[in-house]
């Protein structure tokens, strides 16, 4: 074998050995890499995966940012939820107010020995005692440090003594218009 | 109207004791209406022992129950009404031991203070030389000031806290975490703890994903009362309307029965979580509901005081509370001096491990469905 023939083998036999350890990272490239990975459709599988990644990172980014949205929604709902509290209460407040005036007419009017009108002005104090906790208590719920479902669990408990309180208000109202009349 | 029950000592009915029985006092006119009302008739060398001086004790004497409060102090002191920066939990002196109950949401909640912790130390002076009062002194403070705490807990762990006091306002009706929830009442307030409750088990059902109602699981274990109506009411809520609740039985032995209001009712499973300090309306709460079957009851008897107390404004405008009726549970059944017997019975520490409490429930559950 001339000395040509024997350096081509060796080139190629070192040739061929580099390709069999060629990645197929497209990342790694090189020339020998790049045809090996053309060749054996290794680095369409490579980029194939890199997009799937890409689409799996870019889906959880999406789903964040959804929560994100779905985290301020809420939070804007329950601020809502609370200056529609305060504003119910706030009238209710007026009501009761009023009422109060009312009572005390009719204190004037019929005078304290009338044990109904009694009854009637102690239990429109109790009620009025009553607004001022929940106010302040509503007062207290922002700033309280309580975790987002703690205060809406709070808020809803001030709902629902709100709206006892109102029944309360109520049965008074029409108690007064009834000693009235 | 039956008053939250003393003997466990809590911070702020010992905070509302202390301003009590200082001004002079219209000790006649106390003789008088306990001459007149109380219940059992006092004996009458007691009553001549009253005096000024002496009206915190004698009035134990004649009733346990009993407590003069001064004008200032007519209303009670409840956690909410206290706008001092604290940790945000109830002490209480049980077995010689202080412990500490955190508040749902509170400062020492947050900071990993485990419910029923032993506190050992305040700020690195030992507790014991103190009283209740001297320690709640302690443990109040200018808000954002620092307080460190060393407790044992309910593991036998000793760990240190460090935080900031902060002004706290308590859940009326508090919610344990756990895929199960527990709903803990310590108290039973006038027109609060009735909507409460309602807001908090339609809080329950709104997150719950399954066909079923929901366990409504309540924790009455550090319940020492309130007022005895709004239990009575509370238990009307999860009975049909009309149904009897108690009959109250006065001095003269003239009997006043209770029935269940109308209004939403709550059809879900019912378990009620008793132990040997849940007394008064708690327990009357308890029994009612236990006497219908409409719940089931765990843990060990309660302490077992059923009586009514009242209060009467005196010339003074001071406040007299005393004893003046009796409370009997459906059928008649007394209650004061027995208890509440569980249906099943849960020891201490079965009872401070929500895991094995509600492993029991819906053991409990499987059984009955079979």
């Amino acid at each position: 074998m001339s000395r040509l023939s024997q350096a081509s083998v060796v080139c190629l036999t070192l040739l061929l050995a580099s390709c069999a350890n060629v990645s197929t990272d497209p990342r790694e490239g090189g020339l020998m890499g790049g045809i090996k990975g053309l060749q054996t459709g290794a680095y369409d599988q490579r980029v194939q995966e890199r997009q799937d990644r890409l689409s799996q990172m870019q889906a959880l980014q999406s789903n964040l940012s959804a929560e994100q949205r779905q985290l301020e929604q809420d939070r804007t709902a329950s601020q809502a939820a609370l200056d529609e509290e305060r504003r119910r209460l706030q009238q209710l407040n007026n009501n009761v107010v009023q009422l109060r005036q009312n009572v005390d007419q009719l204190v004037r009017e019929q005078g304290t020995d009338d044990k109904k009108v009694q009854e009637l002005q102690a239990r429109v104090q109790t009620l009025q005692r009553n607004m001022q906790r929940q106010q302040s208590s509503l007062d207290a719920l922002e700033g309280s440090g309580l975790g987002d479902s703690d205060m809406d669990l709070r808020r809803r408990q001030l709902e629902e003594q709100r709206d006892l309180l109102r029944r309360e208000y109520d049965l008074l109202m029409k108690l007064s218009l009834d000693l009235a009349g | 109207m039956i008053t939250r029950f003393y003997r466990n000592t809590v911070l702020f009915l010992m905070l509302l004791l202390s301003f009590a029985a200082v001004a002079s006092a219209p000790v006649d006119e106390i003789r008088d209406l306990l001459r007149e009302k109380l219940m059992p008739a006092p004996d009458e060398s007691l009553l001549a022992k009253l005096s000024d001086e002496n009206l915190v004790e004698g009035l134990l004497l004649l009733d346990p129950y009993a407590r003069y409060l001064k004008p200032e102090q007519g209303y009670a002191i409840l956690p909410e009404t206290v706008d001092r920066a604290g940790i945000g939990a109830e002490i209480l002196l049980q077995q010689d031991q202080i412990l500490i109950l955190p508040y749902q949401g509170s400062v020492s909640e947050r900071a990993g203070v485990l419910y029923r912790s032993q506190l050992l130390k305040i700020n690195e002076q030992p507790i014991t030389s103190y009283s209740l009062l001297e320690l709640a002194g302690l443990l109040l403070g200018e808000e954002d000031s620092w307080v460190s705490l060393l407790v044992k807990t309910p593991e036998q762990e000793l760990v240190e806290f460090r935080f900031q006091r902060e002004i706290y306002r308590p859940l009326h009706v508090e919610l344990l975490h756990g895929d199960q929830r527990i709903i803990r009442i310590r108290n039973f307030i006038a027109s609060t703890t009735v909507p409460a409750l309602r807001a908090t088990i339609d809080f329950l059902s709104s997150g719950n994903q399954n066909s079923h109602l929901p366990n409504v699981i309540i924790d009455l274990r550090d319940s020492t009362g309130g007022e005895l109506f709004e239990a009575l009411d509370l238990a009307g809520i999860f009975l049909p309307a009309s149904t009897e609740l108690v009959t109250m039985v006065n001095r003269e032995d003239q009997l006043e029965q209770f029935y269940a209001p109308r209004g939403n009712k709550y059809d879900n499973p019912l378990f009620i979580l008793i132990g040997p300090h849940t007394a008064s309306a708690a327990e009357i709460f308890t029994g009612v509901l236990q006497a219908h079957g409409r719940a089931i009851v765990l843990g060990e008897p309660s302490f077992g005081k059923c009586s009514s107390q009242t209060e009467k404004r005196l010339s003074n405008h001071a406040l007299l509370r005393y004893t003046n009726r009796e409370v009997l549970l459906p059928g008649g059944e007394i209650c004061s001096g027995v208890g509440i017997t569980p249906d099943l019975f849960l020891s201490s520490d079965q009872r401070n491990d929500a895991e094995y409490l509600l492993k029991s429930i819906n053991q409990w559950n499987a059984q009955k469905q079979h």
